[in-house]
């Protein structure tokens, strides 16, 4: 297997993550906060308030640094594309942890996007 | 707040917020490729290129999160899926890779995917009743 492969499902295991923990701490308060506090102290406040909001964010930077690993390994046309593998982790992450439906259209896009990774991955 | 449904009902504003987003993204992956192979050598200007782009994809990502407010998820995800074709142009012209045809044709299935994706319904929220936050999610 290439390894910029292998770094590319590693960078985007801990972004879906990140983004499961964003998800699950965005229905807990409401981002836009009271009028007339400027909307970055009401951040900063959820942030310290919220352990899934950090630990979402600090997923990101993991799958950040990994990424960029992919991308000292590979050539960003092949990995850039084989990033949106994130698509298909974040619908089943959804689906399990969110309860979110998987309706026929998201099959569709899921097959089309798994179709064009198998594409990319063996050009 | 009433979001944006369809895309010929998105206002100029919001359509050049998402172009800058998908130049942005293009322009951060580019420098960061670039400047990545230079990262232990302090003596070539190329680093500095590694650390513009890292710049500019967080700060993208707080752009990001502005058009997510302003608009649904299905309006600007397919807007916002451009850079797929942008990022191998930009590859091809800066750094110099070869897409080839199988790639391009990869290329094509991921956008009809996203696509469809982006279209399907979202799943109602019992939590937060005629909310639409759930569309913001993938």
């Amino acid at each position: 297997m290439n390894k910029a492969f292998i770094l590319v499902l590693i960078a985007e295991c801990w972004m879906t993550v990140g983004q499961i923990c964003l998800k699950k701490s965005a229905n807990q308060f409401n981002i836009e906060g009271p009028a007339g506090k400027p909307w970055i102290i009401h951040l900063l406040g959820c942030i310290l308030r919220y352990p899934a909001l950090w630990m979402g964010a600090m997923a990101m930077l993991a799958g950040l640094i990994f990424w960029l690993a992919a991308l000292s390994a590979g050539e960003l046309s092949f990995v850039y594309l084989l990033g949106s593998i994130q698509y298909i982790f974040a619908l089943f992450a959804a689906h399990f942890f969110l309860n979110e439906k998987i309706n026929t259209p998201k099959l569709i896009g899921t097959l089309l996007i798994t179709l064009g990774i198998i594409l990319t991955a063996f050009s | 707040m009433e979001k944006i449904r369809k895309i010929n009902q998105l206002p100029l504003k919001i359509l050049l917020l998402i172009a800058a987003s998908d130049l942005l993204d293009t322009c951060a992956q580019l420098l960061m490729k670039k400047g990545i192979h230079h990262l232990n050598d302090f003596s070539s200007p190329d680093i500095f290129l590694f650390w513009i782009g890292l710049i500019i994809y967080l700060s993208n990502f707080f752009l990001w999160m502005n058009i997510l407010s302003k608009t649904d998820l299905s309006v600007a995800l397919p807007l916002a899926s451009a850079s797929y074709i942008l990022i191998p142009i930009a590859a091809i012209f800066f750094l110099h890779e070869f897409v080839s045809p199988s790639r391009w044709l990869g290329l094509v299935l991921i956008v009809l995917g996203i696509y469809f994706i982006s279209k399907s319904k979202p799943t109602s929220d019992s939590r937060f009743p005629g909310n639409d936050r759930t569309r913001e999610n993938l």
